[in-house]
């Protein structure tokens, strides 16, 4: 297995699913992953690899974000218009739907260095990592994470309060 | 020791200390009850938040909240719409298709026409909706997003990782057919109460204790919330100035008669597809074959003329089709623009004279 077999094997499922929780879109999300393995291998030697992987999709998305945004919606229209399974959507569930919803806004209310923070820890990266993705000190980290999780929560239990208001369901 | 901060608690129980300082938090906690219940809140805090975030890993793709004024969502609760949307065919003797197909029009125009908001309410039965069964696939998504991040933190430090057989029960009762499920809510605060009631009565055992032991009853409660069958669509939320969109499933007729034609589709599901800031709302038809086709609006006064690229050279023809594969199982495309401006898209592995039916059916010029 090569250097740039093992990195893709290693790293593509949870930078993957780190960019889809942020970015709320997966193809997008792949795209960013791809490019940031193109340019892992363009490097001789990687030190600090995890965080580096992070780094790059991180600022990735930043200069995404920066791109014209109408010819990335152009793109997305032509793929969406090939794709197989542009016929097929899944069926939503109501409930996963509204729970997805939710979580988006939640998510969306944390300050930025707070999100990012929090869902590379999730992704498993340690203290150390996530301050040199972010250009953090390890020592606020913890503060960061727990920050993010305070509000995190505290949104999603806002959100969905009105819901459960409107409902009748007592909690129990 | 001074009391603990947060930050401290949360990189503890993250394995982000070292062995000393892991240590004497370890010890702190031990000791002091209060900060013992910080502990067990800080757990609550990161099993929530991660069950929170694994939400994200199943949305659909460009499904996106919508926030809307409250001056549209009152008119939505005044609508008188409802009534017009059929009963369930179980409650209704068989309706001619003529019939039927207006009610379903008028359902259809209902849900074109704006947004939905649903809610459960128990005393208004004029519209069903069936919730749509999560298939196969997306079970087996929802798994392998379940499954606990890898983690190169220090095996002996506690560990934030997601339950997955919760997780997975979760999933497995939300497959479940819904009327037997009597909606629970517990609420996050609730849980970290819950744990941090737990610490008390064992303030050693906490420090030790796996995450994934202490938070399975809670986890099991917050995962039963459901959605009755008899959900109904209403505009309940219209006071609250801001509301979700987009989460319908309107199910309408159920079941076709024998004087049915054969292309009466039924409405599956709808939702929008956000596409570089256009909102373009999809519906989901099954057709009598079992196929299934696919209609998207784009609204005319949304779309700037230079974001819809893809879509133009459909615009300046009264109508246009196209097949994307010469092979049987082709998918093929129907697309027009409406006399409002409005562009419609219908696809799926039809031929396109069946397409054109379907457009027939749904009484789309």
């Amino acid at each position: 297995m090569d250097d740039a077999e093992r990195l893709f094997r290693t790293y593509h499922g949870m930078l993957v699913r780190y960019l889809t929780r942020r970015l709320g879109d997966h193809d997008w999300a792949e795209e960013v992953a791809q490019e940031t393995f193109v340019r892992a291998l363009r490097q001789d030697h990687l030190t600090n690899e995890r965080a580096w992987v992070f780094t790059v999709a991180n600022n990735l998305v930043r200069d995404d974000a920066r791109r014209d945004a109408r010819r990335r919606a152009r793109l997305a229209l032509l793929r969406e218009e090939t794709r197989d399974d542009v016929v097929e959507p899944e069926p939503l569930s109501l409930e996963r739907a509204q729970d997805a919803a939710l979580a988006r806004r939640a998510v969306n209310a944390l300050a930025e260095r707070d999100r990012l923070a929090l869902l590379m820890r999730e992704e498993g990266l340690s203290y150390e990592e996530i301050a040199a993705a972010l250009h953090l000190s390890v020592g606020s980290i913890g503060t960061t994470v727990a920050r993010a999780r305070r509000r995190l929560v505290e949104q999603y239990e806002a959100l969905r309060e009105p819901r459960r208001g409107s409902t009748g369901h007592a909690a129990s | 020791m001074q009391h603990l901060d947060d930050g401290t608690i949360h990189a503890w129980l993250d394995g982000a200390l070292g062995t000393g300082e892991a240590a004497a938090v370890e010890a702190h906690a031990a000791a002091c009850r209060d900060c013992a219940d910080r502990v067990a809140e800080a757990r609550g805090l990161i099993a929530a938040s991660s069950r929170i975030l694994t939400a994200l890993d199943d949305v659909p793709a460009h499904v996106v909240p919508v926030e809307r004024p409250a001056a549209a969502a009152a008119a939505w609760a005044a609508a008188p719409a409802l009534a017009a949307v059929p009963a369930p065919a179980a409650a209704a003797p068989p309706a001619r298709w003529g019939h039927r197909y207006g009610r379903l029009a008028a359902a259809v125009a209902f849900v074109l026409a704006g947004t939905l908001v649903i809610t459960r309410e128990a005393n208004r039965h004029e519209v069903a909706s069936r919730r749509e069964m999560p298939r196969a696939g997306n079970e087996q998504r929802l798994q392998r997003h379940s499954a606990p991040a890898p983690s190169n933190a220090p095996a002996a430090a506690p560990q934030a990782a997601p339950a997955p057989p919760a997780a997975l029960g979760g999933a497995a009762r939300r497959a479940e057919p819904a009327p037997a499920v009597k909606p629970r809510v517990k609420s996050f605060a609730q849980e970290a109460r819950q744990q941090a009631a737990a610490a008390k009565k064992s303030v050693a055992g906490t420090n030790t204790r796996a995450l994934g032991e202490a938070e399975k009853p809670a986890d099991t409660s917050f995962r039963t919330t459901g959605v009755p069958a008899s959900s109904t669509l209403a505009g309940r939320r219209a006071g609250e100035g801001k509301s979700l969109r987009l989460d319908a499933v309107v199910v309408t007729a159920q079941s076709t008669s024998a004087t049915s034609p054969p292309a009466s589709p039924r409405l599956l599901s709808v939702d929008s597809v956000e596409r570089g800031g256009v909102s373009v709302r999809r519906q989901t038809y099954v057709l009598q074959g079992g196929s299934r086709v696919v209609l998207e609006v784009m609204p005319a006064p949304a779309v700037p003329n230079d974001s819809v690229a893809p879509a133009a050279p459909a615009a300046g023809r009264a109508d246009s089709a196209a097949a994307a594969d010469s092979s049987s199982s082709a998918i093929h495309v129907l697309r027009w623009r409406g006399a409002d401006g409005t562009r419609y898209t219908l696809s799926g592995p039809v031929p396109v004279d069946e397409l054109q039916r379907v457009r027939a059916a749904l009484g789309l010029k």
